[in-house]
């Protein structure tokens, strides 16, 4: 037997990268098989005692990586390659399912790309393909979603959707009327807006809904070294606290891995779009500006062995203590998976002045980024906001 | 008493010991003369952030002056026998049971406070007619802070005869209501649908405790109470503020008529 058609049998006996299930069967990951991840009051203050252990020790020399490099490492995915996994979640539905419920929903991740899927899967499927803009409040579509003669994906469909009593009251219009519709429609939305369109207008949660099953460990391992340049895969990829192989193919005899993949997706939520911001920061950690003598060594040991920053990245954004107007910008902002900053006073029911001041302030803690005059949440920071919203008993994306 | 002993305490008296009393008099009154006139004006002259410490020292100059003075003229008139003593100290100790009955009563209500537990930090209370929110829990008195700022002590006895109204009773949210009088000859229709969605819209609303809207016909009005929770309690002022904003602006873009003979109310305030 070739080695191609070894590797082809190991991967069919393998579960898929990439799944997409129904809303209530997805499961998060955790840290660590044996012990949950940590949740109490205790936990919490472990893990922050560690986190100021670590920012102050010195870490073991690291060899730097270049920007280039990184983008060979972790380059943006490709959204094909979950069509294959959308096709086989919609596939009943498409042909049979969307007889009895017309409209289904695809959840989208707050820093997701089911959108771009979800347009690829309507290609497949010969279906109309519409978008809503943000910039025209989704006007424009309107009028096709009330009134479509032909099956429908609508992609960014919370995008129209901005938290006052026009934006319900359009909602609850056109979700009505997608009830009593003739022909099917998909609706691609943010797990934020659809998690308060459901609670406030539960006749939606009868309809089929699907979301992309976060990633675990193993999973994780797997989409990090099949996003790698073909160079990067025969990497050994070390933590640099611990010296042990982050991958588990790279471990050599009686070697352990080391816990960072299981720390990576359980405190990302298995959400890939956050698993890559993490692990590219990780990375860049190892950037050196010494010179470029320093990065051609560099570039030289790299073949060696690369070492990635310990866990946890000291560099990630934080987000201390109860700060009402940054929570409830931050929660209008999360909410509406970005929002326009001209929406940002009425949302928060706050004066112009005072929402650019806060947005200021969490800008310069890099935890809010806008760029084209659209506040969002930086994916970096984007856990520890949905933890500090949660724990302020703000209306999450879902329970935990 | 009998008479031999009153007479053997009133024997002591003297033209002098008269004198050294009357003298101990004149001299703690000068005393507390002076430290009422020249402290305050000694606190105007330090800098500033000592002035209200300096302040706090006139009554308690008044205080130990009073009891100087008390130790000093005592032994003038009885003689400082063993008799004497138990007398003075049984006479004392009823003095004090009087003077100390609210003091022990509050203290006792305190102990039971902490058992049935009517009132804890961090809730919302109306007691004694004070709204507030419950900052500390001392022995004798729970110290209050109202929506306007100012701190207020109401000693634990006030359980035995007031009630005690709290909003939270431990929890994080509670529930507020704003009132809004609507014409009575405009259309209820869509008013219900409309306040719903403003209070909604409210960043500091807790969607998942509910919103509920009861209407109640009134004499020149029709009472629209909008009740919903607040995210944490100490928002409450806030949520309600919003609330007010956000319904009067979901009415007067569908042209619902407010009534004019009655304003907006918003409950607790």
């Amino acid at each position: 037997m070739s080695e191609s058609q070894t590797q082809e049998s190991t991967d069919a006996e393998e579960p898929p990268i990439w799944e997409y299930l129904p809303l209530q069967d997805c499961a998060l990951p955790t840290a660590n098989a044996a012990q949950p991840l940590k949740k109490s009051v205790l936990g919490t203050l472990w893990g922050e005692w560690t986190s100021r252990r670590q920012t102050t020790s010195e870490p073991p020399a690291l060899n730097p990586i270049a920007d280039l490099q990184i983008q060979r490492i972790a380059p943006q995915p490709d959204p094909a390659d979950k069509l294959e996994a959308l096709q086989q979640a919609l596939s009943d539905w498409a042909s049979r399912g969307s007889a009895v419920s017309r409209t289904a929903v695809l959840i989208q991740s707050s820093c997701g790309d089911e959108s771009a899927v979800a347009k690829l899967w309507a290609e497949s499927q010969q279906w109309d393909c519409v978008a809503l803009d943000r910039a025209d409040g989704g006007a424009s579509v309107w009028e096709a979603l009330e009134s479509a003669q032909a099956p429908l994906v609508v992609t960014q469909f919370h995008a129209g959707f901005i938290r006052s009593v026009e934006g319900f009251q359009r909602y609850e219009r056109l979700l009505l009327a997608r009830e009593q519709a003739d022909q099917p429609a998909l609706l691609v939305i943010d797990q934020w807006c659809w998690n308060l369109l459901r609670t406030v207008l539960p006749f939606v949660c009868h309809w089929p809904q699907w979301a992309l099953q976060p990633l675990d460990a193993p999973k994780l391992e797997r989409w990090l070294k099949q996003l790698m340049s073909a160079a990067y895969r025969q990497q050994r990829f070390l933590q640099a606290s611990n010296q042990r192989p982050l991958f588990a193919v790279d471990c050599e005899e009686k070697e352990e891995q080391s816990g960072y993949l299981q720390q990576l997706a359980a405190s990302s939520r298995g959400d890939p779009a956050v698993i890559l911001a993490r692990w590219r920061g990780a990375l860049r950690q190892t950037l050196s500006d010494d010179g470029s003598e320093e990065k051609a060594k560099a570039e030289d040991d790299a073949v060696k062995g690369i070492w990635v920053q310990a866990w946890p990245n000291p560099d990630w954004p934080s987000q201390n203590g109860r700060v009402r107007d940054e929570l409830v910008l931050l929660y209008g902002i999360v909410q509406h998976s970005g929002i326009a900053m001209e929406h940002l006073p009425s949302v928060c029911s706050s004066t112009a002045s005072q929402v650019m001041s806060t947005l200021r302030s969490l800008q310069s803690r890099n935890i809010v980024r806008c760029e084209n005059g659209v506040c969002s949440v930086n994916p970096l920071a984007y856990p520890i906001v949905r933890k500090t919203l949660l724990s302020e008993s703000f209306l999450c994306d879902g329970e935990g | 008493m009998d008479n031999e002993a009153l007479d053997a305490v009133l024997g002591q008296l003297s033209l002098a010991s008269l004198g050294q009393f009357a003298l101990i008099i004149l001299f703690t009154a000068l005393i507390i003369r002076l430290s009422s006139r020249f402290i305050p004006l000694l606190a105007e002259r330090v800098p500033s952030e000592y002035r209200l410490s300096m302040l706090s020292l006139v009554p308690v100059v008044r205080l130990l002056s009073l009891l100087a003075a008390v130790i000093l003229s005592v032994p003038i008139f009885i003689p400082p026998t063993r008799e004497n003593l138990i007398a003075l100290l049984g006479a004392s100790g009823i003095a004090l049971g009087f003077a100390l009955k609210d003091y022990v009563s509050s203290l006792f209500a305190g102990i039971v406070s902490l058992y049935e537990r009517p009132y804890k930090p961090g809730d919302w209370v109306e007691f004694d007619g004070h709204y507030g929110e419950v900052k500390a829990l001392g022995l004798r008195a729970l110290t209050l802070v109202t929506p306007d700022d100012n701190e207020i002590q109401i000693p634990h006895m006030k359980l035995w005869t007031e009630s005690v109204s709290n909003a939270n009773s431990g929890q994080r949210e509670l529930q507020c209501s704003v009132d809004f009088y609507i014409d009575p000859s405009a259309s209820l229709e869509n008013v219900e649908a409309l306040l719903r969605w403003a209070a909604l819209s409210s960043p500091l609303i807790k969607i998942r405790r509910g919103i509920r809207i009861v209407f109640a016909q009134q004499a020149q009005a029709c009472r629209v109470r909008l009740r919903a929770y607040p995210l944490d309690g100490r928002d409450q002022h806030e949520f309600k503020s919003d609330l007010l904003k956000r319904g009067k602006a979901a009415l007067a873009s569908e042209g619902i008529e407010l009534s004019q003979s009655l304003a907006f109310q918003a409950e607790g305030d």
